[in-house]
């Protein structure tokens, strides 16, 4: 039970009380982790330290000194976040066999408080995508491919073999964050968000995804994607759990100065129980193409749901909405530009056997490094930086980004407070016609939704509704304003409250797919 | 309109990256048309947006030497070193020409 249930109440408290251990809380994970591996959630389990960090941990309890709710939590961590001595490869060939020597800031604050670190979970390459199909260790498979619940609304196939292709994907890129959660292998997970990393994953493998307002929590020692919009991203199992993992990690951060200096202060969230002083705004806007008439149904049903409970619920307009992917495409390949600049094999990560020249050297080794759709956002960034492009894309887009920014500024300033739109256009697709498109189109249908509050730097949540036909889940997203992560979290968890999303019940699965494990590895340093 | 040859191959200058094929550079193509959408909008009298926290001052701290002294740590991870410096093969060579250059812009 206390592997099943939330950090806070149930895994929690049984460490307190002495129900359970840390290490034997910390090896049911990595057990579940050896027996799920064909989800390929994770690249890396580091299952010595982990092991250690749990001994260190239970010391504590029995001196009944534990250093808070997470000391001996097992988390996971995505592998763009720096993490010392274990390797951090973004699911790129440019950093295999990368060992960092530092923590990322949020990894540290989350050491610091006892929490038992599991492994580096699987990603997009650099986080490009929306599916995490694109990394070089392989796709993540969506957990609830294998539950009851989809099995059970899916056609019933001649042969068994031909389950294999059925399975659907997680989402992106945080997908083997949302997955080892979804999955019980972890109780809560670090993601990162630029265009809806976490929440995206989060609405399809049935967790609550935390996107935090831009400049509250730390990004030092998280890979950089754009800097400008990346934010880490929370997943967990609860908006409960959310809203400790947040008061663990958020508040200034001398090493980034893009984090503010106001003083955060850690929330517990209210239950609320009375709505009616709450405005929630529906964007017209986000009806979007393509959004699957399931989910229109659920998301008007949330709005009935906070009408009769007494809510103000009005539409509002957010009118430059079809342009945010317009923007975030040049913004964003612009920064890649800039940013995959260091990847030259210098001094870290892949280095061509090229030796030429330092260009040529330079060049074999991103070509050799990087895959397409990595190659494909510096070349489109470099085109876009170009100075006779530079005002015509680069500028416009910084123009356009403010348009959208504003209309948002607007909205909440009528006296909107939560804004309430769906966080995907339909259920996870199955992976066979996922690829079908590129990682462009896709991404840029995929993060319609969601992109927005990046470009805004605004805080949203996916928190997990209900089924889908297909059996798959199904996520709702508010949009809060700046900072107001404590309203934000404490409508979400009303919210989260009235709907019961039901359990992911995970079916056995008897498999021997040694392809898939290949990538697997388990990582033990001295 | 058509990306001459002559700009992709500067890209490749520039960002060190190749097309590899008719396929990058038909990616490229595309991302221009789908970046062209931005024209729609009308940006008369608005300012680029650099930052969400424009209204803020960046942090600074005090200029003082908190860290480091970590050459070894850093140099574990080059695969090239000599000492404490990281070794790069010779600089100041340009990358060969177009004609010259073992890229798949060269048959365009």
């Amino acid at each position: 039970a206390a592997l099943r249930g939330g950090l806070r109440f149930q895994a929690s408290a049984a460490l307190r009380e002495g129900r359970v251990a840390p290490t034997e809380l910390c090896q049911r994970c990595l057990a579940l982790i050896k027996s799920t591996r064909f989800l390929n959630a994770y690249i890396t389990v580091a299952e010595q330290t982990a092991l250690k960090q749990a001994e260190e941990s239970e010391k504590r309890y029995r001196r009944g000194q534990p250093l808070g709710v997470l000391d001996g939590i097992p988390i996971a961590v995505k592998d763009n976040f720096n993490t010392a001595g274990i390797e951090t490869t973004c699911a790129s060939n440019m950093l295999k066999g990368y060992i960092s020597p530092y923590n990322a800031t949020v990894v540290q604050k989350l050491l610091d408080q006892g929490a038992v670190l599991l492994g580096k979970t699987n990603l997009d390459e650099f986080a490009m995508g929306s599916g995490s199909t694109d990394g070089v260790f392989g796709p993540v498979r969506n957990p609830w491919s294998y539950s009851r619940q989809y099995k059970e609304k899916s056609i019933p196939k001649s042969c068994s073999e031909d389950e294999e292709s059925d399975w659907v994907i997680t989402g992106g890129s945080s997908g083997g964050s949302a997955a080892a959660v979804s999955s019980f292998t972890c109780f809560a997970a670090l993601g990162s968000d630029t265009g809806g990393s976490t929440r995206n994953p989060a609405a399809h493998c049935g967790v609550v995804g935390l996107k935090p307002t831009y400049g509250l929590i730390s990004r030092h020692g998280l890979i950089p994607l754009v800097n400008s919009m990346d934010v880490p991203g929370i997943l967990t199992r609860s908006v409960d759990d959310a809203a400790v993992v947040l008061g663990l990690l958020a508040g200034h951060d001398p090493k980034d100065s893009t984090t503010i200096q106001d003083n955060f202060k850690p929330f517990e969230l209210p239950n609320l129980t009375d709505v009616s002083k709450l405005s929630i705004g529906i964007p017209k806007e986000y009806r979007a193409p393509g959004l699957s008439s399931e989910i229109l149904a659920l998301w008007s049903k949330a709005a009935d749901l906070f009408k009769n409970a007494g809510a103000k619920v009005i539409e509002v307009s957010l009118p430059h909405t079809c342009y945010s992917i317009v923007c975030y495409h040049v913004l964003c390949t612009a920064e890649v530009a800039s940013n995959m600049a260091r990847f030259d094999g210098l001094e870290y990560g892949h280095r061509s056997d090229m030796n030429k020249s330092t260009e040529s050297m330079y060049a074999a080794t991103r070509r050799e490094g990087f895959n397409d759709v990595v190659r494909g956002r510096i070349l489109s960034g470099n085109y876009f930086l170009l100075k006779q492009n530079y005002e015509n894309y680069f500028i416009k887009a910084q123009k356009v980004r403010r348009l959208i920014a504003n209309d948002f500024a607007k909205v909440f300033k009528s006296g909107v407070d939560i804004l309430l739109t769906p966080t995907t256009l339909s259920d996870a697709v199955p992976y066979m016609e996922f690829i079908k498109e590129d990682n462009r189109t896709r991404s840029a249908q995929d993060d319609i939704l969601t992109q927005a509050a990046n470009m805004a730097g605004l805080p949203a949540i996916n928190v997990p509704t209900a089924l889908s036909e297909r059996g798959l889940p199904v996520g709702l997203q508010f949009i809060g304003r700046s900072f107001q992560e404590k309203q934000l979290l404490t409508v979400a968890k009303w919210f989260e409250k009235q709907v019961k999303f039901p359990m992911i019940q995970l079916e056995e699965v008897k498999r021997h797919d040694h392809n898939v494990f290949q990538h697997q590895k388990s990582a033990s340093f001295s | 309109q058509n990306v001459t040859v002559e700009v992709l191959d500067h890209l490749e200058h520039l960002a060190l990256v190749d097309f590899r094929d008719a396929e990058g550079v038909e990616r490229l193509q595309k991302a221009i048309q789908f970046a062209d959408q931005l024209h729609e909008v009308n940006t008369d009298g608005v300012e680029p947006m650099d930052s969400v926290l424009e209204d803020r001052c960046l942090y600074l701290r005090e200029d003082d030497v908190t860290e480091g002294n970590c050459t070894g740590e850093l140099l574990k991870n080059a695969r090239e070193k000599v000492e404490e410096y990281f070794v790069a093969p010779p600089g100041n060579i340009p990358l060969p020409k177009l004609e010259e250059r073992d890229t798949f812009l060269q048959g365009s």
